[in-house]
Order: structure tokens, then C-alpha cells, then sequence
């Protein structure tokens, strides 16, 4: 009996502290700062910015340091640069830093930009992003250990003008200075703590200066970030957001309770809560924005003509196009997966050359063409290589993503589509173990037909342009256009809009439509849904999730 | 008893040296490296380079040897993803969550399931039994993870009850109780279903023996027999499937992890898994096997402690 009275009594004891501690819990909630901002962000790897490569990093980073400038609805303004100028063929860049200072009162001098940019370059900090600042004077060479840091195009001239050589003009350059890869650094800090600089632990964060309008919390962990308003900065009094908690949530049913409950404040919708989600924002529940993202994704062709039996037929472009033409990408997108938006050419809608948006300026390529027959086209492409002109005899193979269900109903949608259409013979799904696995089978050109997704490393088209270039490393279906080259070659040193506009549309021409080169499918899209109290809260189209600068809470 | 634990320890060296070696040579096998899908914009001299830095383009059998010489050292090696993280700290950081979690369900389980099943023997075909049998069925027949979200439905968002997270890290460990309120029932539920039917049937068992007649003809009073006679034996059983209910314990945590957004080693489990994070997949296999074969150690050895008649070593005659 003493037993089971001691079992009782301490179940007992468990239930009644469990009931009492959440009462005291609900105390100290009740007790918060009023203007608190709840929001998802994927687990955090680094604070780092030279070693950053995920988007909730830089996340971090960009709200808790100040860039040379910053972005609001994606344009640059004045961050830690008050005012810039160039030369003529904007090769030479001086800026010239405000005077603002780190969370320890040191103030942010050049030389902490100079020494960041140069450390993401120093081969020894084994930076995966050092590939941006090849831009620089040198950069690719001090990379490759071809040259010395001396060398390379970024000097403090004094503590507050910092000089930036280009290796040629690069007509995005400073849209990218807002990216917080180029958040500045101190080298005492970084120095001072080696590899244990930027990590998420309680000692590290201690160690860390910040100079954005947050810092990061000490208690942070990498899957719960709190940001607290930064008192020393610059621009304090315009940052109205006191406290942010940042968590990583990846079930998107319990962030979608959570969301609900106002335990959160806003939600990316995908999937089967997206109905309800819209449903929500129509009874004015919550608001609910869509944004074109800059990441396409298309069809890539092996062009090679070596794979399995049938890849040649695919040095045709006519067969080419003829695939393309019959996909229904508004079903696609509309029925099968329920995101994104149809991409009838290869640069999304956000990006921009210097201050023109490029998509309202060049109508998309496949649009032109879209009125042929693809079974004609493919029968003709058959003709034009010497081949059997019936469809019908013909196989090709289907590379998926991954092995997930999802990929495979998508890729069986294609196959549907162009059986219809062309009625070619049969198209196989190969089988794919993992994204490493697509990743090594399509630079290995193991393929007929692939799926592939880019996403812009800067805001200017050449970073999509560029990437079908003879040789390029990411170039997997080894598509060549000596024109099409020739055009690129143009373009990676052209820096008037109006003629780089015109370049790329005929750049776009051909790789979409007149050599069909690939067969984009559609672009990302964004769907947010923000509580109503919500106001101002930005998602850059580059670099972190979100831009807390301009954000407020009002009447939560 | 030393000798039995000192064999046992040397086959449990044995075992993970063999869990280590499959792990190891398995995860190469599969496509891909740490390097190959965060670097894919890098030029191909570069990705080249990194690998020849992480010494990713040694001979595998070198790279195997190299990895169990720092084992030997107790190092499980850094990080690729996470800079500036050893996978020892990742340990050190992610463990408090997940054995918190853990280690409270397991006696919230064994607790409830073990006086469930008490009540449903000594009340054999009354309505309470009944009820206990239908929370046992429902407990073995539904998976945790549903569970879960059923209780984030039901319970989550009320009394202050989170729907998913964890405390702070300078939250008190009372402040953070609340947080491990869902989790903990989700995690023991299928528990309690195994411990209450095992015990009752156990308890019946005892009943039916004739010491226990025996017991009673000698006036012993009726609470008296149950707790000195019964349970005392009938809990034997219940300590034959404490070792593997830990292991689906130690598995639930992963998913259940997942769910309520734990900081614990399962999520960093999956997430290494995802993007080839060698050291870390290795670290936590090994620490999860570990874990896994010492419990089962501890069980037997508290075989011998509840029933005399269980000898771990041959008696010399």
C-alpha cells in the first residue's frame, strides 16, 4: 500500500506542478513587451556572414548589421554608405560611410568592410559564396591563390571613404551591396574567436557585435532566435518593432495552428492550407500578398546527343520546341501544384536592368510562337535530322528531382502532355535516389529531359542569361548557340539599360524560342499571409527572409 | 556480476564498431557529398579545392581509418553545415531537449500504463477495466505522430499550453514545462497502451498462483497480498519490454521532434541526413546506438535485481 500511495502521491505532485508552472508561465507572458513580432524562419547555420550560404542566415545577418546599403522593396538606399559615387564606365566606386557604431561604441569604419569582403575572398576562410565578389579587381585570382589580398580591388582609403575597382563594368554591382554576404566584419572580433566566430551558441553570440537595428539575443538557439531593437543604432528611433522572435517550424499544419492563434504573425501558404488561408483573407482575417520570386524553373535537353537510344532527336530545335510548345503550364501550375506562376521565358518578373523592370519592358519569347502545331514541328524536326518522321517510334527518358511522390505526379503531368500532343512513342521516368543523386546524374549529362530550378545569385538577368553559355558548369544539357554566346559575351560588359535590354531580349529569343534551348515551366511565386496588425513587413527578393527595418505592429 | 558487465561491454564495442563501419560505407554510397549541394554555384576548381580541404577526395578506406583513429580520441569531428559546430557540441547542446522529453515519458508512461494496468486486473470485467482496454487498444493501434497533431488541435493554444516550441535558454526549467506538456503525452501514449496490457495480464497471472491462495489462508489483508505478493512479481514483465519500449522512445523523439519544433538531436538527425552532414549523421547514429545498447544493458542487469531466480552468470555447481 506504501507504494502505490508514494505512486499516487508523486503523480499527483507531477499533475498539480505541471498546472501551476503553465499558470505561471501565462504571468510572464502576459508581462512582454507590447510590440513583439512573431515569425517562421528555417534553422540557422551560421552568424558569419563570409561562411553564410542559407537564406535564414543572412536573414539574421541582414537585420542585425548594416550593409553598405540597404533594401527596401528591393531597391538599394543609404545603409552604412550616406552617399556613393562612380566613374564614368562605373569600373571605380567610392563610398562614403555615415557615422554609426557597433554595439561595443567602436564606430563602423571602412576598413571593417575591406577586411570582410577580403576575408570572404581568402581562400583559407573556405567561403562557398566567394564566387560573388569575382567582380572585384583580383577577386577570383586572390581566390585561386593567384594573387595577394593587397591586390584585390577594395581599399579604406580613410575611416570613412572605402574604394571599390571592379575587373569591368558590372552594370548590377550595386544593387548587390545590400546583401549581407557583404556586411562588414571586425577583425579583432573575428580574430579573436577563429573558427568559433558566428556560431550559435551562447558564448559566441556574447562575443558578437552587431551595428543593424537589432542584435541577436545570447539565449538564442539556431532553431529559436530572439532579435532585440538595437538601442545603439544610427536609426534607432525609426525601428518600431521592439522584440522578434524567430522559430523554426517545419510542420506546416502546427504553423499553420499557430498562425491561427496569433502565436504567429504571418505564414507562407503552400499545399492543402492554402484554401483556407485565402478563405481567411477574404473574410479580411488576415491580409494575404503574392509576389513573383527570382527562381525559374524549365525543362533542360540533353544535348549532346548521347545518352539512350533516342537523345539525338534532341539536337533538333524544331523537337525542342515542339516539347515545349505542349506543355500546359496553366494547369500546371494552377491544378497540379498550386504555386507559382507560368514562365513562357526564362527571367522572372522581379528582375531588373539598373532601374527598368525587365519583364514589362521584353514580352516573354515563347508567346510569339505559341500558335504552332508541336506535332507538325516535331515531325519536321525528325525530317530536318534524316530520322523515321513518326512520333511514335520514338522513347526518351525523364529525369525527376528526387524520388518524392510530388515529383513524380508532376513529371507523369509532362509525359500526359506530350503523349497527347505529339503522340511520341513512350517517355520513361528514370529513377533518381536524392537531389545529390539528380545533381550528379545531370552533370554527368545522364539524361533526355530534366527539370532544373535556378535562382538569381543578383538582381540583373545575366545571372539567368549567363548560365546557357557554351561551357558553363551549370550548363548540364551542354546546350551551345555561337550567336547566343556572342550575345552574352556582349552583354557581360555592356552597361547601357537600352542596350542591355535589347540584348537580352535577343539573347532570350533564342535560347526560348527560335533554338529552344530549354523549356521553362514557371516561375516561384510568394504567398504570405499577415495578420492585419501587421504593417510593413518586407520579403527581399534576395538575400534573407525578411527586412525588419520598416516593420510595425499596431493594435495586436 | 563485474565479469558479466566487462563481457557485455566488450560486445557492445564490437557492435558499434560494426554499426559504425555499415553507417560509414553506406552513407558514402549515396550520391552526393557535403560539398555537392551547397556549392553548386562554385567553379569546379573551387568545389575541388573545399573537398581536398575536408580531405573529401581521399580513398574511402583511408578516410574510414582516419575517421575511427579521432574516434578513438573521442572527437566525432566538425561539422561541414553548421561552421564552427563539433559534433560533440552539437551533442552537448541538442541532448538536454531531447532526453528531457525523453526521460519524462518514459515514467509518465510507466507510471500511468503501470497503474492502469493494476486498476483493469484488479477490477477484471468492471467498466473501469473496460475503459483502460479501450485507451490500450486505441494507445497500440494510433500513431504517435497522430496523436500529436491531435492534441495541437484539442489542447494547443489553450492554457497556455504552446502549440509547438521550446523555452529559452534563459527560461527556467519551470517556465519550460509547459512547452513539453503535448510532446511528453504524445510520445508516451503508445507506452502506456504496452505497460497497462502487459501488466494486467501479468497481475492476472499472480492471482491465479497458489502462493498467493496461500497468502490470503494466512489472513494477510487483501492490500497487504496485492502490494507485498502481486505486484512485486507481476512487475517482472514490464521490465522485459522497458528495453525496447526505450527504443521506440528514443525513435518517437525523432518525429515527435519534428512536430512540436524541439530543438533536440533528432531534428539535427534529419537535418543532417538531408544535406550530407557525414560527421553529424555519424555522431548521432553512434550516440543513439550507444544509448540504445546501454539501456538494454541496464535492463538486464535489473532483471537479476526484481527476480533472484534470473541469474545473468552460470552458477558454478
Amino acid at each position: 500500500m506504501k507504494k502505490a500511495k508514494l505512486l499516487a502521491a508523486v503523480l499527483s505532485v507531477m499533475m498539480l506542478s505541471t498546472i501551476a508552472l503553465t499558470g505561471c508561465g501565462q504571468k510572464a507572458a502576459q508581462k512582454a513587451a507590447p510590440t513583439e513580432l512573431n515569425l517562421v524562419e528555417a534553422s540557422v547555420k551560421t552568424l558569419d556572414s563570409a561562411k553564410a550560404t542559407d537564406v535564414a542566415s543572412f536573414d539574421i545577418i541582414q537585420n542585425t548589421m548594416e550593409t553598405l546599403t540597404v533594401s527596401n522593396n528591393d531597391k538599394p538606399e543609404a545603409g552604412a554608405a550616406e552617399k556613393w559615387e562612380s566613374n564614368a564606365d562605373g569600373t571605380e566606386w567610392t563610398f562614403h560611410l555615415r557615422k554609426l557604431n557597433w554595439s561595443d561604441d567602436k564606430p563602423v569604419t571602412a576598413k571593417d568592410f575591406e577586411y570582410a569582403w577580403k576575408r570572404i575572398l581568402n581562400p583559407d576562410t573556405k567561403s562557398q559564396y566567394a564566387f560573388f565578389l569575382y567582380y572585384l579587381k583580383n577577386g577570383e585570382k586572390y581566390n585561386t591563390g593567384k594573387c595577394s589580398a593587397d591586390e584585390v580591388g577594395i581599399k579604406a582609403v580613410d575611416d570613412t571613404t572605402l574604394k571599390i575597382t571592379l575587373e569591368q563594368p558590372t552594370p548590377y554591382f550595386l544593387q548587390t551591396t545590400s546583401f549581407a554576404l557583404l556586411a562588414p566584419q571586425r577583425q579583432d572580433i573575428v580574430e579573436a574567436q577563429g573558427d568559433k566566430y558566428g556560431a550559435l551558441t551562447k558564448e559566441s553570440i556574447s562575443k558578437m557585435v552587431f551595428c543593424g537595428p537589432y542584435t541577436l539575443q545570447d539565449d538564442s538557439i539556431n532553431s529559436k532566435l530572439t532579435l532585440v531593437k538595437n538601442p545603439k543604432y544610427y536609426n534607432a528611433a525609426n525601428i518600431k518593432v521592439d522584440k522578434v522572435v524567430l522559430q523554426d517550424i517545419k510542420e506546416l499544419k502546427t504553423v499553420y495552428q499557430m498562425f491561427t492563434n496569433k502565436q504567429l504573425d504571418a505564414m507562407g501558404g503552400r499545399g492543402e492550407y492554402l484554401d483556407p488561408l485565402k478563405q481567411g483573407a477574404n473574410e479580411k482575417k488576415w491580409q494575404f500578398e503574392q509576389a513573383p520570386q527570382p527562381t525559374v524553373f524549365y525543362i533542360q535537353f540533353n544535348c549532346t546527343g548521347k545518352y539512350a537510344e533516342n537523345t539525338k532527336i534532341l539536337q533538333s530545335p524544331k523537337v525542342r520546341l515542339a516539347l515545349s510548345l505542349s506543355i500546359d503550364r496553366d494547369s500546371y501550375v494552377n491544378q497540379i501544384m498550386k504555386r507559382g506562376i507560368p514562365a513562357l521565358g526564362i527571367v522572372p518578373g522581379t528582375i531588373m536592368v539598373n532601374d527598368k523592370e525587365y519583364r514589362s519592358n521584353v514580352e516573354e519569347p515563347l508567346k510569339a510562337v505559341m500558335n504552332q502545331d508541336p506535332k507538325q514541328l516535331f515531325i519536321e524536326g525528325l525530317k530536318d535530322l534524316g530520322l523515321d518522321p513518326d512520333p511514335a517510334k520514338y522513347k526518351l527518358h525523364y529525369l525527376p528531382q528526387d524520388d518524392s511522390t510530388d515529383s513524380r505526379q508532376w513529371a507523369e503531368f509532362f509525359i500526359n502532355n506530350w503523349k497527347q500532343k505529339i503522340g511520341i512513342g513512350d517517355i520513361v521516368i528514370d529513377s533518381v535516389a536524392s537531389f545529390d543523386d539528380y545533381l550528379k546524374k545531370t552533370s554527368e549529362q545522364k539524361f533526355d529531359l530534366a527539370m532544373a530550378g535556378w535562382g538569381a545569385d543578383y538582381n540583373d538577368p545575366y545571372t539567368f542569361i549567363g548560365l546557357f553559355k557554351t561551357g558553363d558548369g551549370n550548363n548540364n544539357g551542354q546546350y551551345s548557340n555561337a550567336e547566343y554566346d556572342n550575345l552574352v559575351k556582349q552583354l557581360a560588359i555592356e552597361g547601357d539599360t537600352t542596350k542591355r535590354l535589347d540584348l537580352f531580349k535577343q539573347a532570350e529569343e533564342i535560347l526560348i524560342a527560335k533554338d529552344a534551348g530549354i523549356a521553362p515551366v514557371f516561375y516561384r511565386d510568394r504567398k504570405s499571409f499577415i495578420h492585419n496588425y501587421v504593417k510593413g513587413l518586407q520579403y527581399p527578393a534576395f538575400g534573407g527572409t525578411y527586412q525588419l527595418r520598416y516593420v510595425s505592429v499596431e493594435g495586436k | 556480476m563485474g565479469k558479466y558487465i566487462l563481457k557485455r561491454a566488450s560486445y557492445m564495442i564490437f557492435t558499434l564498431f560494426i554499426i559504425v563501419t555499415a553507417t560509414f560505407f553506406l552513407m558514402n554510397a549515396m550520391p552526393g557529398d557535403p560539398i555537392s549541394q551547397q556549392a553548386r554555384k562554385m567553379p569546379p576548381e573551387m568545389q575541388q579545392m573545399l573537398r581536398h580541404k575536408y580531405g573529401l577526395d581521399k580513398p574511402i578506406a583511408e578516410r574510414w581509418i582516419m575517421y575511427l583513429k579521432q574516434l578513438l580520441h573521442g572527437n566525432f569531428g566538425d561539422s561541414f553545415v553548421t561552421p564552427g559546430f563539433s559534433v560533440n557540441e552539437i551533442i552537448k547542446y541538442k541532448m538536454p531537449a531531447s532526453a528531457w522529453i525523453g526521460i519524462q515519458a518514459v515514467i509518465v508512461g510507466l507510471l500511468i500504463g503501470v497503474i492502469l494496468g493494476i486498476i483493469a486486473a484488479f477490477r477484471r470485467n468492471t467498466t473501469a477495466d473496460y475503459i483502460v482496454m479501450f485507451i490500450a487498444i486505441l494507445g497500440v493501434s494510433v500513431p504517435g505522430f497522430v496523436i500529436a497533431f491531435l492534441l495541437q488541435t484539442v489542447l494547443g493554444g489553450k492554457g497556455n499550453i504552446p502549440i509547438a516550441g521550446w523555452k529559452s535558454a534563459s527560461e527556467t526549467f519551470a517556465q519550460g514545462l509547459r512547452f513539453t506538456i503535448l510532446p511528453t503525452i504524445a510520445l508516451c501514449f503508445g507506452s502506456i497502451a504496452t505497460y497497462a496490457r502487459y501488466m494486467r495480464t501479468s497481475v492476472l497471472d499472480v492471482i491465479n498462483q497458489d502462493y498467493i491462495l496461500t497468502a490470503q489462508a494466512k489472513g494477510i489483508s487483501r492490500i497487504a497480498v496485492a502490494v507485498k505478493h502481486v505486484i512485486r512479481n507481476a512487475i517482472i514483465p514490464i521490465v522485459t519490454i522497458l528495453g525496447p519500449q526505450i527504443a521506440t522512445i528514443i525513435t518517437g523523439t525523432i518525429v515527435i521532434e519534428r512536430i512540436f519544433s524541439i530543438p533536440g538531436m533528432g531534428n539535427s538527425m534529419i537535418e543532417a541526413i538531408n544535406s550530407n552532414d557525414y560527421n553529424v549523421i555519424l555522431g548521432l547514429t553512434i550516440f543513439f546506438s550507444l544509448l540504445y545498447i546501454v539501456s538494454l544493458l541496464l535492463v538486464d542487469i535489473t532483471y537479476s535485481l526484481v527476480d533472484p531466480r534470473i541469474s545473468l552468470t552460470k552458477k558454478k555447481k
